[in-house]
C-alpha cells in the first residue's frame, strides 16, 4: 500500500528528533494529517529552506544566513575576547544576558568520550584558526560546568598553552539570590575552591 | 518487624553516563553496590529545580534508590555521600576509560559486590594523580575476574609448575601462560616477571609495563567480541605522546 509507505516514512523522519520515540512520532504524524494539514505543509517548507540557506559563520561557527552571522558583522564588538561555548543555544542564553561584549566560537558539542565525540568532531581547528587570524587577547572557555564540558576545557586550554592568549574559565559556585542551605554539596565545594579575595584596600 | 526487600534499600552508586530522555528526564546507567550495572529514568532531572541537578554527575559517590520490575527502571532519589571525586585531564579520560569497561563487559543486573570497592579505589586514586596504567591494570584484573574470565597469573598452564620470573612464556587469552617454546604465533609474548608483578600487585618496571598492557589489552579484546573501547581511541587522540594509560590506539585490533 502507498499511503502505509507515507506515513511510516514520516514516522521514521520524526523519530529523528532527540526525545522522540516510536509513540510520538506517530502521535505527531496522526496529528500533522488529521488536524493541521496547512501546518505540516509550512513546516517542510520551513525545513526545506532551513537545510538549504543555513550553514555556519565563518568567524564564529553559529550557524547563520549569510558566511558571516550578524554578531560577527555588527562591528560594536571587543575584538580582543573571544568566548567559546559548546553550542548555539549556550550563545543564545549569553547574549541574551547581555553578558559578554566580545566575540563567539561555537564548538557544536564537547568532548564525549564515551560515544566516541573527539576533538576532530567539534570546531577545535576553527578555533586554532581564528586565534591565528585576530588579535585576541583572551579567551573564555564557557563550556558547561559538566564532567564532559570540563574535559573539553581541559583539552583547549592544554591546547592553546603555547600562544600568547590568556585563558579564562567562568566562576562557578553560588547562584544569585541562592540559600546555602539548599545548595547542593558539589556547588557548594567549587564555590569554596573558587572563593574570591574580599578586602577592601584601603588607601 | 518488618524487613524491606532489598530493591526499596538504598543503596551505593556511581553514575557510569548519562543521555537526555524526553524534555526532562535523564536515562541514567549506574554502577549500583548491590544490583550491579542498572538502566534507570530519572525522571525530571534536567529541569532547573530538580534535586538530581549537580548531583547525578560522573564520579560522583552516590546513594540511590530505584523501584520497577523491566529492564528500565525508576530512580526514585539520588544523594551524595561525599564530594565528587575530581578527576583531570588524562586521570580523568582513564575514569571515562573504567566506565566504558563497565558498560561493555558487565552483563545487566548482575551484581558485582567485589568489585564496586575496587572501580571506587580506583577513582580515588586516579584523582591522587596516581600511576595510571597500575591502577587501570588492577581494575581490569579484577573485572575479568568478576565476568568469568580471570587471568592466570600463577602457573604455567601446560606444565602446572609456578610462574618463574626469568622465563618468558605465551600467554594465549582462552587458556592463560604456556612455556614460550614457539610451535605457536597467537598471543602475547610476556615475562614471567610481569605476571608476578600483576598477580602480587608490585610496582611495574617500564618493561612490565609495556607487556601488562598489551596482555590485557588482548584478553578484554577477546571478549568485548568487536566493541570498540572510544574513551580509548580518545585518550591516544587527546594525548598522542603520553604513554601512559590506555594509549598507542595503534596496536588495537578492534
Ligand atoms: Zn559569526
Amino acid at each position: 500500500m502507498k499511503e502505509g509507505h507515507a506515513i511510516e516514512q514520516l514516522r521514521r523522519a520524526l523519530r529523528r528528533l532527540p526525545g522522540v520515540g516510536p509513540k510520538t512520532a506517530q502521535r505527531m504524524a496522526f496529528y500533522l494529517l488529521e488536524r493541521d494539514r496547512d501546518g505540516a505543509g509550512q513546516l517542510a517548507e520551513a525545513l526545506t529552506e532551513a537545510v538549504a540557506t543555513i550553514k555556519h559563520c565563518t568567524r564564529c561557527n553559529n550557524f547563520s544566513e549569510e558566511n558571516l552571522c550578524p554578531i560577527c558583522t555588527s562591528g560594536k564588538r571587543d575584538e580582543s575576547l573571544l568566548c567559546v561555548v559548546e553550542t548555539p543555544a549556550d550563545l543564545a542564553t549569553i547574549e541574551q544576558a547581555g553578558a559578554f561584549s566580545g566575540y563567539y566560537l561555537v564548538l557544536m558539542g564537547h568532548l564525549s568520550p564515551l560515544d566516541g565525540i573527539g576533538p576532530d568532531d567539534l570546531a577545535v581547528q576553527h578555533l586554532l584558526k581564528v586565534l591565528s587570524d585576530y588579535p585576541i587577547q583572551e579567551v573564555i572557555l564557557a563550556t558547561n560546568l559538566t564532567v564532559e564540558g570540563e574535559a573539553t576545557a581541559d583539552y583547549l586550554s592544554d591546547l592553546m598553552a603555547l600562544s600568547k592568549v590568556q585563558i579564562s574559565r567562568l566562576a562557578r559556585g553560588v547562584p544569585v539570590g541562592g540559600e546555602l542551605e539548599y545548595m547542593d554539596s558539589n556547588t557548594l565545594n567549587q564555590a569554596f575552591s573558587d572563593r574570591r579575595a574580599a578586602r577592601v584596600e584601603l588607601a | 518487624m518488618t524487613t524491606f526487600p532489598r530493591r526499596f534499600q538504598n543503596q551505593s552508586a556511581f553514575l557510569l553516563q548519562h543521555r537526555p530522555y524526553s524534555e526532562t528526564s535523564l536515562l541514567v546507567d549506574l554502577f549500583t553496590e548491590k544490583s550491579g550495572r542498572i538502566t534507570a529514568i530519572a525522571k525530571g532531572a534536567r529541569r532547573l529545580k530538580s534535586s538530581y541537578r549537580g548531583v547525578l554527575l560522573p564520579f560522583q559517590p552516590l546513594s540511590v534508590l530505584f523501584t520497577g520490575k523491566g529492564d528500565v527502571k525508576t530512580l526514585t532519589g539520588a544523594e551524595p555521600v561525599r564530594s565528587r571525586i575530581i578527576l583531570s585531564r588524562d586521570h580523568l579520560m582513564c575514569g571515562f576509560y573504567l566506565n566504558e569497561l563497565i558498560l561493555k563487559m558487565l552483563y545487566r543486573y548482575d551484581p558485582y559486590e567485589t568489585l564496586y570497592p575496587v572501580y571506587e579505589r580506583a577513582l580515588d586514586e586516579l584523582s591522587r594523580k596516581s600511576d595510571a596504567e597500575f591502577t587501570l591494570r588492577r581494575f581490569e584484573k579484577y573485572l575479568l575476574e568478576q565476568v568469568g574470565y580471570g587471568l592466570h597469573l600463577q602457573r604455567d598452564m601446560s606444565t602446572g609448575l609456578p610462574i618463574d620470573e626469568h622465563v618468558v612464556y605465551r600467554y594465549l587469552p582462552e587458556v592463560g601462560p604456556i612455556v614460550n617454546n614457539s610451535s605457536r604465533s597467537d598471543g602475547v609474548l610476556i615475562h614471567g616477571d610481569a605476571l608476578i608483578a600483576l598477580d602480587q600487585e608490585e610496582v611495574f618496571t617500564e618493561r612490565v609495563r609495556r607487556e601488562l598492557k598489551q596482555l590485557n589489552r588482548t584478553v578484554l579484546a577477546t571478549h568485548l567480541q568487536g566493541k570498540p573501547l572510544n574513551s580509548r581511541r580518545m585518550f591516544a587522540q587527546l594525548y598522542p605522546g603520553k604513554d601512559s594509560a590506555e594509549t598507542q590506539a595503534k596496536h588495537v585490533e578492534f
